[in-house]
């Protein structure tokens, strides 16, 4: 048995254990909805479990006492088991970074504010001083989510990230999510007819139609990644050292050079936007390899230049 | 798995009522389930076992047995063993739940162990994602204990190492920084981003340092354009109307000062020149800088070539 199925197992008991015992007795049904058990068998295998342990003697008075009698279970001799363990430092931190991102978003039920007020008085009080969050969330946002509750087809004009060009597409939304300091509208669309990704903050327009449609079961958890592809182009570059985070946001190779600096290698699906970033980089980078990157370099430095050249 | 379930809750339970350090000794000769035939093989279940605990939030320490300290033993302290009863709803759990499975950390979601030591709530598993935050939970969670125990954190930054006094914990514009002054230079409290850290290591000892009451972590992070410089200036920019619409979305506060039907001119307040230019290449020849002429000149030298 992995130590981590232990783990969860007996972590589980001893989360189940203290709410039968301060409230004198549970109901069989409602534990197994409550801790996720597959059935009143899997919960009942723990409970057996838990009926031969107890304090050094192990007699008949120094063992735990499980009652099951028809759809109730009472504990007794176990009061040292009365209250749950504390939450692990990862496991705070886990729940009010997902409550307090909630509220940030303006999507938090009141039931979850109360919640996490309720949690930083016990976990950290004075939290907001202790952990911050930033998620600043745009109207869009909340309008996407509504349309896609409604299960309605959007039609969205989109700014394209890479060649800036706008199109118009019909798009069956299927979740709009925050990755990497953006918000994201993932769904089916039309045009491409396939799940496609689009950022929220280049949808132009959105307007709701009136055609419906299902949410696949289970929902999509499309989160964006980038995925190095055979296809993919390839540049090779040196950073200097107040740069070189840009190897451990974009890595594939990494070579340090004696003075300092790294010469980076990394694939990228599209040599323009890699373009975009050597060039915002400026003279932090230098020695750039790699053909159609170079050449979409190239293109973008005249492309640009022609608007600021004086006009004839 | 079974007998080792069973071992680990007579442990505890034995630990939790004994009422004073106990040496491993003790424990192998009162505890059921430490029968191992061999001092080698009672040490690695023993050391598993209390590991185990310890990774479940049971703080298992070693204090001396007696007055003396020349020996110590196990103790579990009871008003660290528990959490207090918050006191939640059924409703506040399942809204807890949900926002616990909506929200990830570089995939990784906190496991539903955390909702049922609060009192567990029914819900489905696999909902949705509504935000991923980045970044190692196990990480973060040493690094939030730094913050809330005031312990010392140190770590490789920039090829330099560092020694940091942490206040805060902050999540902005998709990176996780850590707000701390260095130790030593403590007027200047820094934003460390975690994804620039290498070698952390957080120092054991606790309550090492002071922390100034009412710190406001908002007010050491940076800004979207700002950050690196001192002074704000305002750039004035003509998009195309292509992506006109976008740009303005993005720039908070920017104001049109004319528009047509090819391009709209907007007044965009700028204190990051790097983060600024860096944004408008993102719009590629669709945005060009109009004033101030240093900043035009700023982006034809990243420009770079002939231009």
């Amino acid at each position: 048995m992995s130590s981590e199925r232990t783990a969860q197992r007996l972590s589980r008991i001893l989360a189940v254990l203290p709410w039968i015992i301060s409230r004198n007795g549970a109901n069989m049904d409602d534990l197994v909805a409550r801790f996720h058990y597959k059935d009143k068998a899997d919960l009942v295998k723990d409970l057996h479990l838990v009926f031969m342990t107890g304090l050094p003697g192990y007699g008949p008075g120094d063992l735990i006492d499980v009652d099951i009698f028809a759809d109730e279970v009472h504990i007794d001799a176990a009061d040292y088991f009365a209250r749950p363990i504390r939450l692990t430092a990862p496991e705070a931190l886990g729940l009010l970074a997902a409550g307090m991102t909630f509220i940030q978003s303006d999507q938090a039920p009141s039931a979850l504010v109360s919640a996490v007020r309720k949690l930083t008085a016990v976990v950290l009080p004075d939290a907001e001083s202790y952990v911050h969050f930033d998620v600043p969330t745009p109207e869009l946002v909340r309008r996407l989510q509504e349309v896609i509750e409604r299960r309605h087809t959007m039609r969205i004009t989109y700014v394209a990230l890479a060649s800036n060009t706008r199109t118009v597409r019909s798009v069956e939304g299927r979740s709009v999510f925050f990755n990497l300091g953006n918000w994201y509208l993932a769904g089916h669309c039309h045009l491409a007819n396939a799940e496609r990704v689009f950022r929220v903050d280049r949808i132009a327009e959105v307007e709701e139609l009136d055609d419906a449609y299902e949410l696949p079961e289970p929902p999509s958890d499309a989160i964006v990644r980038y995925r190095p592809d055979d296809g993919d182009a390839h540049v090779t570059f040196t950073t200097n050292p107040a740069s070189s985070w840009v190897a451990e946001y974009y890595p594939v190779d990494t070579r340090d050079l004696d003075d300092g600096s790294q010469r980076v290698t990394m694939s990228v699906s599209d040599p323009l936007v890699a373009a975009r970033l050597l060039i915002g980089l400026g003279n932090a980078v230098s020695d750039i390899e790699g053909e159609e990157v170079v050449a979409a370099i190239r293109d973008l430095r005249a492309r640009i230049s022609r608007r600021y050249a004086p006009a004839k | 798995m079974q007998k080792v379930i069973e071992r680990i809750l007579n442990l505890l339970a034995f630990l939790l009522t004994v009422g004073r350090p106990v040496t491993a000794d003790e424990i192998r000769h009162t505890v059921k389930g430490y029968d191992q035939p061999s001092d080698e093989a009672f040490r690695r279940t023993f050391e598993r076992d209390k590991d185990l605990l310890r990774t479940l939030g049971v703080p298992v320490t070693l204090r001396p047995t007696d007055i003396w300290e020349v020996e110590l033993g196990y103790v579990v302290p009871t008003d660290e063993y528990a959490i207090s009863d918050p006191g939640f709803t059924d409703e506040e759990l399942s809204a807890l739940l949900l926002a616990a499975q909506a929200v990830r950390f570089g995939g990784q979601v906190t496991e539903a162990a955390a909702i049922f030591k609060l009192g567990g709530a029914a819900g489905s598993s696999g909902s949705a994602a509504l935000a991923d935050l980045g970044h190692d939970l196990k990480l973060l969670g040493d690094l939030f204990e730094a913050v809330s125990g005031r312990h010392r954190v140190l770590f490789t930054y920039r090829h330099r190492p560092r020694t940091v006094e942490p206040y805060a914990l902050a999540h902005r514009f998709g990176h996780w920084y850590l707000l701390a002054p260095e130790a030593g230079a403590r007027e200047t409290v820094k934003a460390f981003r975690l994804d620039r850290m290498s070698e952390i290591k957080v120092d054991e000892a606790a309550d090492t340092f002071e922390r100034p009451g009412g710190f406001d972590p908002s007010s050491a992070l940076p800004n979207l354009f700002g950050g690196d410089q001192p002074e704000r200036v305002t750039a004035t920019v003509r998009f195309d109307a292509e992506v006109s619409d976008v740009a303005l979305a993005q720039a908070t506060g920017a104001v049109v000062i004319s528009r047509n039907d090819d391009t709209v001119t907007a007044r965009i307040a700028v204190s990051s020149e790097s983060r600024f230019i860096g944004w408008i290449l993102g719009f590629d020849a669709r945005a060009v800088i109009e004033s101030p002429p240093e900043l035009v000149t700023a982006f034809l030298t990243y420009l770079g070539g002939d231009a």
